[in-house]
């Protein structure tokens, strides 16, 4: 039984927008069924945030779609992620999850290079923009494949055939 | 509380993991997952923060069409996409893998010597490797 899931918090769940003439404020967009898709997976995962974006940053994003930890048992943010010579930061699960073992881990990231010591644990996702002409429902689409997983006893050996039948790159 | 102890540690609390990261003093800029900087971000409050009005969800729209997906085939979808392809081309070519590698060993023995040195600090501690 697959016991958590991490995804990045800006690119799947919302759409941010810095809007000109205020320096800081800015207006977010939800995904379509986001608290729907959260409500659900929540039932089923522990869910964590794992972003590259900092502490004030995604708390701000946070604290709007969810006041009370309602489903994000935890939140992870820049600090805990590795910068060096490299454009973007690098995510590591094995420091930060404990003593969970890494085939009961999902991730859901848009950008699978950021845990390359972990790509047989990602769920790729697109990221969010919004189509005025026709309704996202990405979410809809991975909750049906996250459910798919949680049943499975080793997600690395479903990602990894998922990624070999899938893709050219083998 | 050492980041070993922690590592393998049976429970998971957020204020172990912050005492064993250490926080910083200043927020240094952020960059965004998609490569840039994120907003500026040091002043952003939940009060500033405005959501924008969607079209509205309802819990019944999500059960029915969830119940008409095609799990295997937006499985082949996901995992089919250029991009996705380019990130995994990107990740087995670059030669990052092995510092990487080298580095989480480091990092696994995290010794209180080297904690001492580096203040407990990972990505200070990180930044001072040579990855490439």
């Amino acid at each position: 039984m697959v016991s958590t899931f991490a995804t990045d918090t800006a690119d799947e769940v919302v759409e941010a927008i810095n809007e000109q003439g205020g320096p800081t404020e800015l207006s977010i967009k939800y995904r379509p069924y986001l608290h729907e898709f959260l409500e659900d997976m929540s039932n089923k995962f522990e869910l964590v945030i794992y972003t590259t974006f900092n502490q004030v940053y995604m708390n701000a994003i946070m604290d709007c779609i969810e006041k009370k930890k309602k489903y994000f048992a935890y939140r992870f943010y820049d600090e805990f992620c590795l910068f060096a010579n490299i454009s973007s930061g690098v995510k590591c699960l094995d420091f930060l999850f404990g003593n969970r073992t890494s085939k009961d881990i999902i991730i859901v990231e848009n950008r699978v290079k950021t845990f390359p010591m972990s790509i047989d644990n990602v769920v790729p996702v697109s990221c969010y923009s919004e189509d005025d002409t026709k309704k996202d429902a990405e979410l809809i689409k991975l909750a049906s494949v996250l459910d798919q997983l949680a049943h499975e006893k080793d997600v690395n050996e479903v990602i990894k055939f998922y990624r070999h039948t899938n893709s050219v790159t083998k | 509380m050492a980041l070993e102890q922690f590592a393998h540690s049976a429970t998971f609390e957020e204020e172990k993991v912050k005492e064993a990261f250490h926080k910083k003093d200043e927020m240094s800029p952020a960059k965004s997952s998609k490569g840039g900087a994120a907003p500026t971000s040091h002043f952003i409050k939940p009060s500033m923060m405005k959501i924008q009005e969607t079209l509205k969800d309802s819990t019944e729209e999500y059960m029915k069409i969830k119940a008409s997906v095609n799990a295997a085939q937006h499985v082949k979808d996901i995992f089919s996409t250029s991009e996705y392809k380019e990130d995994i081309a990107e990740t087995k070519n670059q030669k990052t893998p092995h510092s990487l590698q080298a580095m989480k060993y480091k990092l696994e023995a995290f010794t209180p010597e080297v904690q001492k040195k580096f203040g407990k600090n990972l990505t200070q501690f990180a930044g001072m490797l040579n990855f490439e």
